[in-house]
């Protein structure tokens, strides 16, 4: 489904040049389950902004369905991201005024042609999938950690995208509502969804089927 | 574009207050452009209503005299002015100018008395004013009904008499004045005609020599001075004797009115006649010659700038609140970043962020406009009722501030906006 070629990717800043990935090879097929694993430095943040098209590689080649997705102008990216890419982040990112409802319809106002209803029709689906129906209508700031976080998942999800990214998801929840969302995380592979896991515990990569550890820009 | 509109909408939603506080420059800003217009307008538009009163042309002469008669230490503590002897403003005055003024298209001399009117039942304080019928195409007073006293009425000191239109209401609130007789003192006139309302003749214009039209009493002059009070003839010194009172004029006249053919002519005349009746009256200052045309003109002038200066200074208040509109959109966008971030993330485009923001700034200044509107509206009717003062709201100053706040909006917000989208989404997201 996506293949990576030869990624490069070199930070300039002022005199000094940093190349943070020196040439990544990587497939990722549907359904996969992957974890990708590396110390901090070691260029995994900025190979999951190059998936997730927040940012453009230096040179190689990014294919999606063998469609050159390096090749895309800022426009298109933002649609790619729409479609294709789900994200969720450590730090969950809802924005504090939206209801969680609100919060997960995001994705959904930015695509082309959905009504309200439908987006909010959608949106109820995914908060019940990852069980939060009874929370529509709260605030972030009235839920707790791992709820937040549930409601980051269903607005990855809400746009059916071909891929899920999740950077560190469990890093600021405690260890039992980790284990919670991992096993949401699970839940949703074993209905067919493609995730990719970035994280730097042994622990949370395991979960994964595959595990891909990254050094110095390097997959080893 | 309908999509970011509800964006916008919605985001301003959730941010009510900060929303409140942005448009508060706004408001008051749009409101002070429209009320301080209005006033300006307002003042503009009576002049321009009193010029139409006070003709054009016109030069009048007006009696000065002191209106605590003979208090003999006021005299004697200005001697000088006191040995003098004036006649005063008389009739000769009057033929004076007649011969040395040239070009006068129309001239009539003028007494007035305070008195009480009498109807048959109603007894109302007004002026009795005594004039040639020239006075009504001087001032280009019209009747409402019946007709002009003719100078035939006024030689041969006719009994008749027009009534101003609100006086007339008040003698006459059942029928029609026209060939009632009306007492002043212990003369009977008859009604002829009643004079057409006219709008409110301000004190300004009083103190100018303009007669309050719709509250007074018009008899031709020769009738007044024979048969109301005698001052046709008899000398000030008598007449000083006579009045034994307060308030009553010494001299024989209280005003000439002259109109002149020309307006080139008006200024050099009304210098003319002052030296002339300086002269004629030993030195003695008891007269004042008034222009109310050019009085009235210098006072436009001088509102004119006023106006200037009045809307300077709302327009910047307006100014100020357009960057108040900036410098909040700047503050949330620097306080949103990570929100744009994220928004990028989940698909949205730079312009779907640049439009986000200019919409949201637009949405808060057309409120704030909307609301200023309506502030200006409601002060201009506040000043006009509470400080008297005549306002008048125009279109085009409406049209003006609200063109502007919508301006102000798409102008400021535009360039937040455009920081915002230019945000590279990496780093907006870990933006902390």
């Amino acid at each position: 489904m996506i293949e990576l070629t030869n990624i490069r990717k070199t930070y300039i800043t002022g005199e000094l040049e940093y190349e943070a990935l020196k040439g990544i090879d990587l497939t990722i097929n549907p359904n996969d389950y992957l974890a990708l694993m590396g110390s901090s430095g070691s260029g995994k943040s900025t190979l999951m902004n190059i998936i997730g098209a927040l940012d453009v590689p230096t040179s190689g080649e990014y294919l999606l369905r063998k469609k050159p997705i390096h090749e895309l102008d800022d426009n298109q990216i933002s649609e790619f991201r729409n479609q294709e890419i789900g994200f969720v982040f450590q730090t969950f990112n809802l924005l504090p005024k939206l209801s969680a409802l609100e919060n997960v319809g995001l994705p959904l106002l930015y695509a082309d042609g959905i009504e309200k209803e439908e987006r909010n029709a959608k949106s109820r689906e995914m908060l019940e999938l990852v069980g939060l129906g009874d929370k529509l209508m709260n605030k972030p700031n009235e839920m707790s950690g791992g709820q937040r976080q549930r409601v980051a998942i269903a607005r990855a999800l809400v746009n059916s995208p071909s891929l899920i990214l999740a950077d560190e998801p469990t890093g600021n929840l405690d260890s039992k509502t980790s284990e919670s969302i991992m096993e949401l995380f699970a839940n949703l592979h074993a209905k067919g969804q493609t995730i990719l896991l970035v994280t730097h515990e042994k622990e949370i990569s395991e979960f994964a089927q595959r595990t891909i550890v990254l050094k110095d820009g390097i997959i080893i | 574009m309908i999509r970011n509109a509800r964006i916008a909408f919605e985001s301003i939603l959730a941010n009510k207050f900060r929303a409140i506080l942005t448009t508060l420059g706004i408001i008051f800003g749009v409101g002070a452009v429209i009320s301080m217009l209005a006033i300006g307008n307002g003042a503009q538009q009576q002049i321009l209503e009193q010029l139409k009163i006070v003709g054009v042309n016109n030069i009048i002469v007006k009696s000065i005299y002191e209106k605590e008669a003979d208090n003999s230490e006021e005299e004697e503590s200005d001697p000088s002015q006191a040995k003098k002897y004036s006649p005063g403003l008389t009739l000769k005055d009057l033929s004076n100018i007649m011969e040395v003024v040239p070009n006068i298209e129309l001239i009539t001399p003028e007494v007035n008395y305070e008195t009480y009117a009498l109807s048959s039942t109603i007894r109302k304080k007004t002026k009795a004013i005594g004039v040639d019928p020239s006075y009504f195409k001087i001032f280009n007073i019209e009747l409402e009904q019946g007709n002009h006293f003719t100078q035939l009425q006024n030689n041969s000191k006719k009994k008749v008499c027009l009534l101003g239109s609100t006086l007339s209401k008040l003698l006459f609130p059942k029928s029609n004045p026209i060939g009632k007789t009306v007492r002043i003192g212990r003369l009977n006139l008859q009604v002829i005609g009643v004079i057409k309302k006219m709008g409110g003749v301000a004190d300004n214009l009083q103190s100018m020599g303009i007669n309050d039209y719709n509250n007074e009493i018009y008899v031709p002059i020769e009738t007044l001075l024979s048969r109301f009070k005698d001052r046709g003839k008899i000398s000030i010194q008598d007449n000083r004797n006579w009045s034994n009172g307060k308030k009553e004029n010494p001299n024989q006249l209280d005003k000439i009115i002259v109109q002149l053919k020309n307006s080139e002519d008006v200024a050099p005349s009304g210098e003319l006649m002052s030296r002339m009746m300086k002269r004629r009256h030993n030195e003695v200052v008891d007269f004042a010659v008034s222009i109310p045309e050019q009085t009235l003109k210098q006072q436009k002038e001088t509102d004119d700038l006023f106006n200037w200066l009045l809307g300077a200074i709302a327009s910047i208040s307006l100014v100020v609140g357009g960057i108040g509109i900036m410098n909040i959109m700047l503050a949330s966008v620097q306080e949103r970043i990570k929100e744009i971030g994220l928004r990028r993330a989940v698909g949205a485009k730079k312009n779907d962020i640049k439009m986000q923001f200019i919409l949201e700034a637009s949405f808060i200044s057309l409120f704030g406009g909307v609301i200023g509107i309506i502030l200006g509206i409601t002060l201009s009717y506040a000043v006009e009722i509470f400080l008297e003062m005549p306002t008048k709201i125009s279109i085009f100053s409406i049209f003006l501030s609200f063109v502007i706040s919508v301006l102000t909006g798409i102008v400021f917000g535009y360039l937040p906006a455009n920081n915002a989208a230019e945000q590279n989404p990496v780093n907006s997201l870990k933006y902390e």
